[in-house]
């Protein structure tokens, strides 16, 4: 934990000096002040002890390669190992603010630039070439975003933790290092690292190797005592490279997390705006005072840019500091590994032999250090929370303290038992427990010395000896004999799922402790796979702990477009215009469930052969819209769809035990007046969540659908910050005062899927044709797409041109696309038509194949290159085309995607799989497994604030990165993908769509 | 030495061979970041008053006093502390998917 410490240091000398000085003052008779004056400026006492610039560092010694040299040569570091101290075990940073600038957005506030060192003596240079302005910022007192108000210049450490731990054996030492602390910030501490340099103590790295080399002598006795002499340098040379590493990996550690912070608040400035709370906050503060709409737009145009401005700036130092961490992490692997090989060379091993054991070295050392790397990031992130918890953090510390001290102590075999019980829940398969851990934690060591008794006697080890266990052992061995590995390997979910699902089942007592010991083998043996890594952490993430709400098991994999066969279709909703609506799959009427059950798209055929219904077909809605259920302003929709008894296709099951997922308009009533409407209005899916098909629906509605609401609102309303605002607005923080704020807000979808899960959504959509809809409205119209751009728009003209020539299209292969002096219709077009329609008008755009282009051109152009470039450009008409035709204009106004203008289009398609948007049930499922720890994380940047699932990304935004990776798939095409991987959103929506914001 | 059972399962992940020294400092790691993450989370969801008063409590070193403060004051607190497990299993998996990116 990061502490300012010269605060710390500045009270106890005062404290100090007081007593003293009423000591003396007693005895002379003088004021304590007279002895105790004033402390002199920094700056002053600089001048005043010109000492510390006798001896100037010659620059040679001053190169980066002397980091680490500098860093054990601080006054602090060398005080700590003195004493026997690793001072490896603290960070130590000096911060300071020497340039400053008037704030942009405050004209009365400043703006500092931060200056940090990791080591004394550089510190001290910069403070000795400070200019006479840069000298006046010393003293001036800073807020910052991640440590709260401090002082610059500081000394920041987690050292304090120890300090003030009346049990750490640092505490003795607490006045001696916090003097040290003092007298470094100030500048008033001798130059250590100076002064062995001037003493010769630090030796010139890199000469002394090419030295050796250059005076080798020619006697093979002197020539062998030479070499073995020059490894020893060498390999002393490389011990202290990996110390330099280790040191930069701090740093780039540090720099991460802070980034990650910087980040997180930024997005929670996005997601004020956004959300809609941020919404009924901004309605609640200014409706009452008469606001304009015009004074609205511009008011809220004025705050979004400001907070949009400062989260892309934070994100583009997020991805720096995650490029520099990761090099950093590199660069300490590779410096591990070169180590290892001189040492095996310095021990007279074999080419043969070295390379064996560096080979599984290797292995070892990535995998250890990725994992281990993984869990300093997140204990740095937890120093950082425990520094803001004001006077909690020093009992925090304490416990923790104290609990790895413990930890550290105990034998590998009873740390195996800790880790599992903390981690697996361990009481229940005769381990110690993980709140009879935590419990000893907060209690102390007397209380932890109890808990490793009581290991002892109730550890796995022995009980597993029993017979009757070795049966269960023997049994179980069999039955997943071969497929641990294969688990790790391939991320066998199935194998994954059977083990723990053993676990679920209840299984004996003895079964249990036979799978907690191999989940605790696997926690210990974290791996010699390096590519298996990221399955390690699945095998991690299995068992959820007792307690947890165990969440539906992952999807089974099915590739693209082998779904459609049993999902249940949905009447395209159109409004008035004829505008295919996003909200489409919205379904307060039968649709696809009502009416018999789902319709069901046959699995030969697919999407292309069937038609859902039109409203010119359609008989009227079954259902009117009641007037509570309002539609939000937001929606296209304007047309409630009709029932589909009489035009859906022949029904192939029903609805119930099916799979189906709804989006409800929230209306005055609420989500969960939303829900009751849905029920009323879908009996089978009211039969699905348990209606008897006989008794009244509405009074079976009601209390379902509010213990639904109920049960999802325990997570809302364990968030702080809702809290929070909930109580500011005057609601009370229960399900009573959430609800009236959400009828209020009056906006925004619930989500509701067949297992009963709910989801808020703001519901924004960029394309038009949302992922939700894709395996049924819009699947027609995907695929004539497709056919119309062959669902690879650059075809082979990515290609060089020799290999253009020769993989030139023929006719009737050969993609139908527009000709490159038309002007691209489709933005025009899709304002007005319906995907459908505008494909239509698409379709008798003039046709142009490039061998027709190259026809078209003068003939001393009619080149092979000319056919290149005329692919090239007609992939560009191409990719224009579908972007105008596919994608909503909304979109290049919809700031909140703006989290992604600089994502690659390529970690896009990595991140988002085709199955996230199988069918319109995939999407939520996907996040629903996300949060379940099933499918694996969206690495992408989004709006959301910490505290939700992937941190970052929310579940608006997830939808938007689907829909976008769907759009790169299947509008763009795979190989024209394969050319655009490395640009960013906003390159490409400025060279094909005319950029993210066009008004 | 690990059991034989634990050995068995090792060998069949084909990580047996890895340093008993690795092993302990990811295991160690992971166990400290879970617990401080844990006690954080509980102690962050203490009033200021339920706090000082647990602080008493611990300082007393009474593991089922301890204990039944943590019932008596935080609502849930074991779901809590499976739920602080799943999530850090869950940022492990993210951040180990961005150091290997």
């Amino acid at each position: 934990m990061a502490f300012e410490l010269s605060k710390m240091a500045k009270k106890i000398r005062d404290e100090r000096l007081a007593g003293a000085n009423e000591k003396l003052a007693a005895l002379l008779g003088a004021g304590a002040e007279e002895l105790n004056p004033p402390h002199p400026p920094l700056t002053e006492r600089e001048e005043e002890n010109p000492a510390v610039e006798k001896f100037v560092v010659p620059e040679k010694f001053e190169g980066p390669e002397y980091d680490a040299v500098k860093k054990a040569y601080d006054g602090i570091n060398k005080f700590l190992a003195s004493k026997g101290i690793d001072p490896a075990r603290y960070t130590l940073h000096y911060r300071a603010v020497f340039k400053t600038k008037p704030h942009p957005n405050k004209p009365d506030h400043l703006s500092g630039e931060l200056e940090e060192f990791e080591n004394y003596h550089d510190y001290l240079k910069r403070l000795q070439s400070l200019t006479i302005e840069e000298k006046n910022q010393i003293g001036r007192s800073w807020a910052s975003q991640l440590w709260g108000d401090w002082t610059s210049p500081g000394v920041f450490s987690n050292i304090s933790k120890d300090l003030n731990n009346p049990d750490s054996e640092l505490y003795q030492y607490r006045e001696e290092i916090y003097n040290i602390i003092e007298a470094q910030r100030d500048g008033a501490a001798e130059d250590l690292y100076a002064e062995a340099v001037k003493m010769g103590e630090v030796k010139e790295i890199g000469k002394e190797i090419n030295g050796t080399k250059e005076e080798l002598p020619t006697e093979t006795d002197e020539l062998e005592e030479e070499t073995e002499e020059a490894g020893k340098e060498k390999l002393k040379e490389k011990t202290s490279e990996v110390v330099a590493a280790e040191a930069a990996l701090d740093k780039a550690r540090e720099d991460y997390v802070a980034a990650i912070f910087v980040k997180e608040k930024a997005d929670k400035g996005v997601e004020k705006l956004n959300s809609l709370w941020g919404k009924f906050k901004d309605w609640a503060k200014h409706h009452p005072l008469g606001e304009t709409v015009e004074e609205k737009a511009l008011r809220k145009d004025e705050t979004k840019g400001g907070v949009m401005a400062e989260q892309a700036e934070a994100q583009e130092k997020l991805s720096a500091a995650q490029d520099a961490l990761r090099l950093a992490l590199k660069d300490y692997r590779d410096r591990q590994v070169a180590d290892k090989e001189a040492e095996l060379g310095a021990a007279g091993k074999s080419a043969d032999q070295i390379k064996e054991e560096m080979e599984k070295y290797a292995k070892e050392i990535f995998l250890a250090t990725t994992l281990a790397e993984a869990g300093r990031i997140d204990m740095l992130k937890s120093d950082r929370q425990i520094e803001q918890m004001g006077s909690a953090r020093r009992f925090i510390n304490e416990s923790v303290e104290g609990f790895a001290n413990w930890y550290r102590a105990l034998p590998v075999k009873y740390k195996i038992a800790v880790s599992a019980g903390l981690m697996v829940g361990g009481g229940a398969f005769g381990l110690v427990g993980s709140q009879a851990i935590i419990a000893a934690a907060f209690a102390g060591q007397g209380a932890l010395r109890v808990l490793g008794g009581s290991m002892m006697a109730a550890g796995a080890e022995g009980r597993i000896k029993i017979s009757q266990e070795k049966q269960a052992e023997k049994k179980l061995s069999k039955e997943f004999a071969g497929k641990f590995l294969e688990t790790l390997k391939n991320q066998n979910y199935e194998t994954d799922e059977k083990l723990f699902a053993l676990l679920r089942a209840k299984q004996s007592e003895k079964t249990r402790r036979f799978i907690i010991a191999g989940a605790a083998g696997a926690l210990v043996g974290t791996g010699a796979l390096a590519q298996a890594a990221r399955n390690v952490i699945d095998w991690f993430r299995a068992p959820l702990p007792e307690g947890v709400k165990e969440m539906p098991a992952a999807p089974d994999r099915t590739s693209a477009g082998g779904v459609k066969s049993d999902i249940p279709a949905t009447p395209e909703v159109r409004t008035g215009a004829g505008i295919t609506s996003p909200e489409s799959s919205l379904q307060l009427k039968g649709g696809g469930i009502k009416g018999g059950g789902a319709e069901t798209l046959p699995a030969d055929t697919g999407a292309e052969t069937t038609i859902p219904p039109t409203a010119q077909e359609a008989p009227a809605p079954s259902v009117a819209t009641t007037a509570e259920t309002t539609i939000p302003s937001t929606a296209e929709t304007t047309v409630v769809p009709p029932a589909a008894e009489t035009t859906a296709p022949p029904v192939e099951a029903p609805a119930i035990g099916r799979e189906f997922a709804e989006s409800l308009p929230i209306g005055r009533r609420g989500p969960e007046g939303a829900i009751i409407d849905y029920f009323k209005a879908n009996a089978d899916a009211a039969k699905h969540f348990g209606w008897d098909g006989k008794n009244d629906i509405t009074e079976w509605a009601g209390p379902k659908a509010h213990r639904m609401w109920l049960e999802w609102l325990k997570g809302e309303l364990a968030n702080s910050r809702l809290a929070e605002e909930l109580s500011k607005h005057g609601y009370s923080v229960d399900a009573d005062g959430y609800d009236k704020a959400m009828r209020h807000i009056g906006k925004g979808f619930v989500d509701l899927d067949s297992e009963g899960r709910l989801s808020i959504s703001d519901k924004t959509s960029f394309l038009k044709a949302p992922v939700e809809q894709y395996g049924v409205s819009v699947a027609p119209e995907a695929v004539k797409t497709g056919a119309a751009y062959s669902g690879d728009i650059l075809g082979s003209e990515a290609l060089p041109a020799e290999q253009a020539s020769e993989l030139a299209p023929v006719a009737g292969r050969t993609p139908a696309v527009p000709a490159p002096e038309m002007p691209v219709q489709g933005a025009s077009v899709a304002k007005t038509l319906s995907g459908e329609e505008a494909l239509t008008s698409g379709e008798k755009i003039t046709e142009m194949t490039p061998e027709q282009y190259l026809e078209s051109l003068p003939p001393g152009e009619k080149t092979v290159d000319a056919l290149a470039a005329a692919e090239v450009n007609l992939a560009d008409q191409k990719i224009k085309h579908a972007v105008s035709l596919l994608v909503s204009p909304d979109f290049l106004k919809d700031a909140t995607f703006k989290a992604a203008a600089k994502v690659p289009l390529g970690k896009i398609m990595d991140e988002i799989p085709p199955d996230v948007y199988d069918n319109k049930y995939s999407l939520n499922r996907y996040w629903q497994n996300i949060s379940a720890g099933k499918a694996k994380f969206i690495d992408l940047p989004g709006t959301g604030f910490f505290g939700q699932w992937g941190k970052d990304l929310n579940y608006d935004d997830f939808r938007k990165y689907a829909e976008m990776a769907k759009f790169l798939r299947e509008g763009v095409g795979e190989k024209a993908m394969k050319v655009l991987r490395d640009m960013s959103v906003e390159d490409f929506f400025k060279k094909y769509g005319g950029g993210l914001k066009k008004k | 030495m690990p059991t034989q059972i634990e050995q068995s399962i090792l060998k069949e992940l084909g990580i047996d061979q890895l340093s008993p020294e690795r092993q302990e400092e990811v295991l160690a790691v992971m166990t400290e970041a879970v617990l401080k993450r844990i006690i954080l989370r509980l102690v962050g969801a203490m009033s200021e008053d339920q706090r000082k008063q647990f602080e008493q409590t611990a300082g007393g070193g009474d593991q089922d006093k301890i204990s039944q403060f943590l019932a008596d004051n935080i609502s849930n607190y074991e779901e809590m502390i499976g739920e602080e497990v799943a999530r850090f299993k869950q940022d492990m998996q993210k951040t180990v998917d961005t150091l290997l990116a």
